[in-house]
């Protein structure tokens, strides 16, 4: 695909780097200002929950962590790049390189982040007296999925958000439904039978299933459901990546 | 030999409220069967050709479609009908300071600007201090652009594009910044990529500039193809016809 060709790889990295530098204002506080909302909410729903949610899961605490941070990845990485291209309309409108690095590299510059956030969260699991094991090195392929997934999602929907602006309200409606419908804050096992369904066709449900199994649980993850995962958002991007490709020819046109 | 080639091109414009659309609007409108009503041709049935190694001058009133013109050989938009044929690789400079980031300095921008233009982080590093010295920005190269004028950014920007090996160069109104000493480096830099074999097209309302660089000329007019061919008597047309905003006084 694109990545191939050395100068497109360059560009994405330049773009992200100072992508991320700008986001959070390439300060160490300005980085911690991405964590605030992230570590408030799980403050919130610590305090509510633990005593209700405790009966259910072990390790509530760390339990509602994992879920945090990698929704948080999910839901900030696609509502960003989502309006990717709109934001860098004057790149599409002046330059020719390949539209999608605009996306890409929008989604490389939270993911950044994210990984700092995971270093954080492993740092923290660690002091909390998790043991390390070698299921953490596991974490990266997870993470790895989680990222194609994302980047499967953000391709289409940001080139439809260029024709379509209400996309990004749509989108954000969707994001906070996923919230509650993703097991972040409670446990599949608290969930009926039937409703259960729902939450189990969420991807997003597995991918954070997985993490907490080999960062908390010390179980091996249910790789089937990943690789399940991963072939569909291979699909999906290979999908959304030829509708870019479609309507990419009108984007300078509209923006 | 010819390197870009135009057939019977026209580019349509839809004008105005459909740029902004939305869902809502797309599902009402399929029920009233109402159509977002505004097109205009920014060009219209365009033929020419430029030659390798050439000057090549476009001219024309404001809206006239000169940069939409750049923009369909740079391939940023495509034809509604007709072709562009264009053989060889392009290097495009069509709005100044396009894609630079305010917030970073000189130095990051140099190298976020070269991506931009296919380059790769090893030339732009081999080339730094040439693209330095060319801008004449050494003071001010870790100075965030922010704090550039309008000159020096035009000055940065065209330093970097200057180190994309093309086939093809495509100038929109770079002479409109910068100053005299720096305008004159552009333009023996542009010489020297003639003499290069390289095809330069450039688009001013520098008339004279026009008549001294370019040895052949288009003008173009609401879209309009007027002449096309010798400059001196390209030139001639255009300051003796009456443009469309001279009509309306």
């Amino acid at each position: 695909m694109i990545f191939m060709k050395n100068k497109y790889l360059d560009l994405t990295v330049q773009m992200t780097l100072s992508e991320f530098r700008l986001r959070d204002q390439g300060t160490l506080l300005g980085f911690f200002w991405t964590l605030l909302h992230p570590l408030l909410l799980f403050l919130i729903l610590n305090l509510l929950f633990i005593k209700w949610m405790g009966k259910f899961v072990e390790h509530y605490p760390l339990y509602l962590l994992v879920g945090i941070v990698q929704w948080n990845f999910f839901a900030s990485a696609t509502s960003y790049s989502l309006s990717s291209l709109i934001r860098r309309a004057e790149l599409v409108k002046n330059f020719t390189f390949p539209r999608e690095i605009i996306v890409v590299s929008s989604v490389l510059t939270v993911f950044l982040s994210h990984l700092f956030e995971l270093l954080i969260l492993t740092a923290f699991l660690l002091l909390s007296g998790a043991t390390f094991t070698p299921l953490f090195f596991l974490v990266p392929l997870i993470v790895l999925v989680q990222l194609i997934l994302v980047i499967s999602i953000s391709l289409p929907l940001s080139a439809l958000c260029v024709y379509y602006r209400d996309i990004e309200r749509i989108w954000g409606l969707i994001v906070t439904a996923g919230f509650f419908l993703t097991p972040i804050f409670y446990s599949l096992s608290a969930i009926s039978e039937q409703r259960r369904l729902l939450l189990l066709l969420n991807p997003m449900t597995h991918i954070i299933t997985a993490s907490r199994s080999c960062l908390i649980y010390n179980n091996a993850p249910n790789f089937s459901l990943l690789g399940i995962i991963l072939l569909l958002s291979l699909l999906i991007l290979f999908i959304g990546f030829k509708i870019f490709r479609k309507m990419q020819r009108k984007f300078a046109e509209i923006l | 030999m010819n390197v870009i080639e135009f057939e019977n091109l026209s580019k349509r414009f839809r004008a105005g409220g459909e740029n902004r659309t939305s869902i809502f609007k797309g599902i009402s409108s399929a029920f009233t069967g109402r159509k977002t009503a505004g097109a205009f041709w920014a060009l219209r049935d365009i033929t020419f050709s430029v030659r390798k190694g050439e000057i090549f001058g476009i001219i024309g009133p404001n809206g006239s479609g000169k940069t939409t013109l750049l923009k369909t050989i740079a391939g940023v938009l495509y034809p509604t009908s007709g072709v562009v044929r264009v053989s060889g690789s392009i290097n495009f400079f069509l709005s100044l300071g396009a894609g630079c980031q305010r917030e970073l300095t000189g130095r990051e921008n140099v190298y976020l600007y070269g991506a931009l233009l296919g380059l790769n982080r090893g030339t732009i590093r081999k080339n730094f201090d040439r693209i330095v010295d060319f801008a004449g920005l050494h003071d001010f190269i870790d100075t965030e652009l922010t704090h550039y004028s309008s000159g020096m950014y035009s000055r940065l920007t065209f330093a970097v594009a200057m180190q994309a090996e093309a086939d093809i160069i495509l100038l929109d109104e770079i002479m409109a910044v910068g100053d005299i000493s720096f305008q004159n480096k552009c333009f023996e830099t542009i010489k020297e990529f003639r003499d290069r074999g390289k095809t330069i097209l450039f688009v001013s309302h520098s008339l004279d500039l026009v008549s001294e660089y370019c040895g052949r000329s288009l003008y173009l007019d609401r879209g309009n193809m007027v002449a096309c061919g010798d400059t001196k008597q390209v030139v001639e047309l255009y300051r003796g016809t009456p443009t469309a905003n001279d009509k309306n006084v």
